[in-house]
């Protein structure tokens, strides 16, 4: 899968999740997006999976996350793709 | 994957967090007409009968709804939590707040058993139902550790104000109940103080340690602060169940928590200057403003009492407790509204998007739904309430100045919050056609 990087860390809110919007509404099909996070962004993953995205979170450091989003229809491809970078 | 076993629940509906800030500005347009109306002598003793209407009004009716009112939102965006039945918990609770906190303010002036009765039902039962369906949500292991351990003792101090407050009411109208030390000033006392420093302080240090850095993107708290503050502020304040807060100890105690809580205004006033982007932000400003203003209470609390005897009548506990009401903790209450009032709009709407991208297109700019010279407004109105306050406080013939300032001050938040809201039924309406 290609991998799309963005990092919030520094944004102050609600610019973290202009930039993710953004950044999924630009997602090429077979595409993961790789955000850098200063904190969880809890509420946003409930609505990931209510609007058929997927996603894998993992903690880097304190206050260092990195999230990767994919769409649904890439289910297996992305799978992969954890299993063999996250 | 994250894909299943999700254990949190959505955001509340934006009417939960909004009917609470909506209620608290017209409370504290309440108490402005109250004061209007109700003369010079209340301004002589916090123990006047309608003082203490109009210290409920702003303890209960403004900052306890506004924080209240957050925490809904506050647990799912922090903790990955949110409260069970979020819609029916904040409907009964917070009709039972309201009308506890006007039947309470109500009995002090006019003194009345049914409607005592009824303060003490209405505030029991709403406080009860809210602490537990919070508390529930805080029992778990949740992420941001210091937060929500801060976030816990807050609650705790909240049942004991609450619990001491009930007592009050009873021993006052359900005479023959002898509850002995109970009636003893020096109760009265831990009350006020659990409240403000325990139940509100303690909050805000928790929240604060969240909020500072994400909003306004500063450095982190430092450690040992965001680990041992919040407990050991607890710790002190219940001391004073065992050194009364008139004995030379509990004034010890009582000093020791000024101090503390000048360490963490100090330190919230030094992260505000760390920050990589200094933008001008008046939320920052109503925080600084609260942070100077602690620091200058502790360093009244300092002065002998003869010194207060020529400006304030000998009224120090007046002016220090006003001033860590109206300059403190208001103004950092203001502070948070203007910045999660058009954030929580904003995330509302933004998160319909995830269903269909074109929709961004009628996302507004958050900032058009608070203009920043709203904001601005805001902040020079309370500069000019907070001055009338010290020249009531200093000269009672003045009261019905402060009266109008502060009328001013919040009918404009009010205007501010429900502009807020209207802007965001617009943009929902336009959202939704688009999806």
């Amino acid at each position: 899968m290609d991998i799309i990087e963005v990092n919030v860390s520094a944004l102050a809110p609600p610019e973290p999740m202009q930039v993710i919007l953004s950044s999924l509404a630009a997602l090429p099909s077979d595409a993961v997006l790789k955000v850098f996070h200063r904190r969880e962004p809890f509420p946003l993953y409930e609505q990931l999976i209510a609007n058929g995205w997927l996603y894998h979170s993992k903690q880097l450091a304190e206050e260092s996350f990195v999230i990767y989003i994919a769409n649904e229809k890439d289910k297996l491809s992305f799978s992969d793709f954890i299993i063999l970078n996250a | 994957m994250n894909i299943a076993n999700l254990s949190f629940s959505a955001l509340p509906p934006i009417s939960v967090p909004f009917r609470y800030f909506i209620s608290a500005a017209i409370f504290l347009i309440l108490t402005g007409f109250l004061i209007l109306f109700s003369g010079e002598a209340v301004w002589l003793s916090r123990w006047h009968p309608t003082m203490l209407a109009i210290t409920h009004l702003f303890t209960l009716g403004f900052i306890s709804m506004v924080m209240m009112g957050a925490i809904y939102q506050f647990l799912p965006v922090i903790g990955g939590v949110g409260i069970a039945n979020v819609r029916m918990v904040a409907t009964i609770s917070h009709a039972l707040h309201t009308i506890g906190t006007l039947a309470l303010s109500w009995s002090f002036i006019v003194p009345n058993t049914v409607i005592s009765v009824i303060a003490m039902l209405t505030l029991g039962v709403g406080f009860t139902l809210y602490v537990c369906a919070v508390a529930n949500v805080l029992i778990k292991k949740l992420s941001q550790g210091q937060t929500i351990i801060g976030m816990r003792l807050a609650m705790l101090s909240l049942v004991v104000v609450v619990t001491f407050g009930i007592l009050f009411l009873a021993q006052k109208n359900l005479m023959p109940i002898e509850l002995g030390a109970i009636s003893d000033k020096n109760f009265t006392d831990i009350h006020a103080l659990l409240g403000g420093f325990g139940w509100a302080g303690v909050l805000i240090l928790a929240a604060s340690l969240q909020i500072i850095p994400m909003f306004h993107v500063t450095p982190s708290f430092p450690k040992l602060l965001a680990k041992y503050m919040p407990a050991a502020l607890i710790a002190l304040l219940s001391l004073l169940f065992v050194f009364k807060p008139s004995s030379t100890n509990g004034q010890v105690v009582i000093t020791l928590v000024l101090v503390m809580y000048s360490i963490f205004n100090l330190t919230f006033l030094k992260l505000f200057k760390q920050r990589k982007r200094k933008v001008v932000d008046t939320s920052i400003q109503f925080w600084q403003f609260a942070g100077i203003s602690f620091i200058a209470l502790t360093c009244l609390h300092f002065l002998p009492d003869t010194w207060f005897l020529e400006l304030f009548a000998g009224n120090k506990a007046l002016l220090i407790s006003g001033m860590f009401i109206y300059f403190f903790l208001v103004s950092i209450i203001e502070a948070m509204l203007l910045k999660i009032t058009p954030f929580l709009t904003y995330t509302h709407l933004q998160t319909l998007c995830l269903s269909n991208f074109t929709a961004m297109a009628h996302l507004p700019h958050m900032h058009e739904l608070l203009l920043k010279k709203h904001g601005r407004w805001l902040f020079y109105l309370h500069l000019c309430s907070c001055s009338t306050l010290i020249s009531t406080l200093a000269f009672t013939q003045l009261y019905q100045l402060f009266a109008l300032t502060m009328l001013a001050e919040f009918s404009w938040l009010l205007f501010l919050i429900l502009r807020c809201l209207h802007l965001y039924k617009q943009s929902l309406a336009k959202i939704n056609n688009c999806v």
